[in-house]
């Protein structure tokens, strides 16, 4: 079937673009703020949808990664942490596994981690907050690559293409 | 599809986990009691929780808001008025704005023509704060820096479908006319001798603000903090609060640096007023004469350390690099040691560099709050009459969660 989100988001630019822009009336600001955000955003989905899933799983695996380090750390109550990562694994395993399931195994990770620390007072003084600190690193490279198109880094020449990071070329 | 097994664990709302999108009463009641914070604030909070799961925002026509104005105007005035040149006004992310001449007779003026400006929620904002403080807060602070004339406040929506406040239409403009920015001021470049005329009225105000005796100032809607250092406690926990309500995808960095703010509060002997999002972008000057006529946006002033607005004026994600591609302008105005030095006289308020890195953190970590949590929940539930403006903002909150990870890389 060959109507693709790749399809349809390249006729939706283009209908923007030529059309649907030019059409807007000058002195509706607002109109024209947003309508320009919107070909602005299917422009970005046009880059990203096709690396979505990847960027998923790896964030998942390094998710898994940091349960991990935190059970080998001994740290308390990652019990539920780290049955989550277990589903995780099943889950990163699974051949049908679609980007929605990852993302709710994500968010749940994530839920879970954030459950942790906000449970340890001076957190950030402890073992698992230079854990959590490490991880973080490289989680926003990720989150700051993705988002370059949105115009936000101010030359952010530290960040490596998404496609470099997720071994993607 | 994997089996049902694989994705139990994940469901939303599970483990007695709160559904953000349907707040109980209970989850509500242990929010307000977990929490010490301005009792405005709590109220507006509250508010907004008990309001969710209503309907999104729904476009409210000009005619409605007109409706609405002579409503609350035929409340107020003992004269013949009307409402002429009404038009939607663009600019900011998180509040609807009409623009309208007030044609009447003013008192102690006489009959007037005067540019009004009608400000008010959608169904929720990224910034979720009080009309009635804003509306003191502006009234007030004209004595002490360009900002607009206040006119009236309907903060119980008595009048028009959400809280709203009505103040006069300064002249002026945000940003070179023909120059693009980003959305909501952000990246706005101005040229050298543009900087030149700004950037000292620019300091000159934050001193003014910041050495403003606020407390004698008649705003009753603003709790007065019994230390400098509830002051600061009140908005870490203001902030704090915001983010378990409004975060869908949570942030382990956000919380390792809300345990690091809480631990590391500076010293503050006498909270001054704070702007709360003093950059370029909330001012208004006229081309002609280059001078700013009025600051805007005013809406999360709060008491407060000076550095708090220091911080946000030097923030990385806030400014840009002059023409020679290697100086990096504040605000897009000036250097950072001029802004500083300059400040310091004008304000008599010495910099401290422990401290504005302090409220570096907490500038970066509670613009995340802002952009990348209730901005995730507004655009979700489809509570604003600019989802999409919200949206695109929360990719500046990734970049400032990589200014607050530099910062904990160091401190930690």
């Amino acid at each position: 079937m060959d109507i693709r989100p790749s399809l349809q988001i390249q006729v939706a630019i283009k209908a923007m673009e030529q059309t649907v822009l030019p059409a807007v009336d000058p002195g509706n600001t607002i109109a024209l703020e947003q309508a320009g955000l919107v070909l602005a955003a299917l422009r970005v989905l046009e880059q990203r949808v096709p690396l979505w899933r990847a960027y998923q799983r790896d964030e998942l695996r390094r998710l898994i990664l940091l349960a991990g380090e935190m059970e080998d750390a001994r740290e308390e109550g990652v019990e539920e942490l780290s049955a989550l990562a277990a589903s995780a694994r099943r889950l990163l395993d699974s051949a049908d596994a679609e980007a929605p399931e990852l993302e709710a195994a994500v968010i749940a990770l994530r839920g879970a981690v954030g459950r942790l620390l906000a449970s340890r007072d001076h957190v950030h003084r402890t073992p698992l907050g230079k854990l959590v600190l490490a991880a973080a690193k490289v989680q926003l490279e990720r989150e700051r690559a993705w988002l370059v198109p949105f115009g936000f880094e101010a030359g952010s020449s530290d960040v490596r293409p998404i496609e470099e990071q997720l071994g993607i070329l | 599809m994997p089996a049902a097994s694989l994705l139990t664990p994940f469901r939303a709302g599970g483990a007695g986990l709160p559904d953000k999108d349907r707040p109980t009463a209970d989850w509500i009641a242990r929010l307000r009691a977990g929490y010490s914070i301005d009792p405005e604030i709590d109220r507006v909070l509250t508010r907004k929780l008990e309001l969710r799961e209503g309907p999104g925002y729904d476009p409210v026509p000009l005619s409605r808001l007109c409706d609405g104005m002579r409503s609350l105007l035929a409340g107020r005035l003992d004269t013949p008025f009307d409402l002429d040149n009404v038009r939607w006004l663009s600019g900011g992310a998180s509040k609807l704005q009409m623009a309208f001449d007030l044609v009447w007779d003013q008192p102690d003026v006489g009959p007037s023509r005067t540019p009004m400006v009608l400000r008010m929620e959608p169904a929720a904002s990224v910034v979720e704060t009080s009309r009635l403080q804003e509306f003191e807060l502006v009234k007030a602070v004209g004595a002490v820096l360009p900002a607009p004339p206040c006119y009236w406040v309907d903060a119980e929506a008595a009048h028009f479908p959400y809280p709203a406040m009505i103040y006069g239409f300064a002249d002026g403009v945000t940003k070179p006319s023909g120059k693009a920015s980003n959305v909501s001021g952000f990246g706005t470049g101005f040229p050298p001798d543009l900087r030149a005329a700004l950037s000292g009225q620019f300091v000159d105000h934050l001193a003014a603000l910041h050495r403003w005796d606020w407390q004698n100032a008649g705003m009753r809607s603003f709790d007065i903090p019994a230390s400098g250092r509830q002051a600061v406690e009140r908005v870490l926990e203001k902030w704090a609060r915001i983010w378990e309500e409004d975060v869908n995808e949570d942030i382990p960095l956000f919380r390792l640096g809300m345990a690091w703010l809480r631990d590391n509060i500076p010293e503050l002997d006498r909270p001054s007023m704070i702007h709360g999002d003093y950059r370029t972008g909330n001012f208004l000057y006229t081309e002609h004469d280059n001078r700013i006529t009025a600051w805007l946006d005013w809406e999360l002033g709060h008491p407060g350390d000076p550095h708090e607005d220091l911080s946000l004026v030097t923030l990385a994600a806030l400014g840009n690099y002059a023409e020679d591609g290697k100086t990096f302008l504040v605000s897009n105005l000036m250097p950072q040691d001029a802004f500083f030095e300059a400040y310091e006289k004008a304000s008599g308020i010495s910099v401290n560099l422990k401290t504005l890195r302090y409220y570096r953190a907490f500038s970066a970590w509670r613009a995340v709050a802002s952009c990348v949590a209730s901005g995730y929940r507004v655009a979700h539930l489809g509570k604003s009459h600019q989802d999409i403006v919200v949206n695109w903002l929360m990719a500046l909150g990734y970049s400032l969660l990589e200014d607050l990870r530099r910062i904990l890389e160091e401190e930690i």
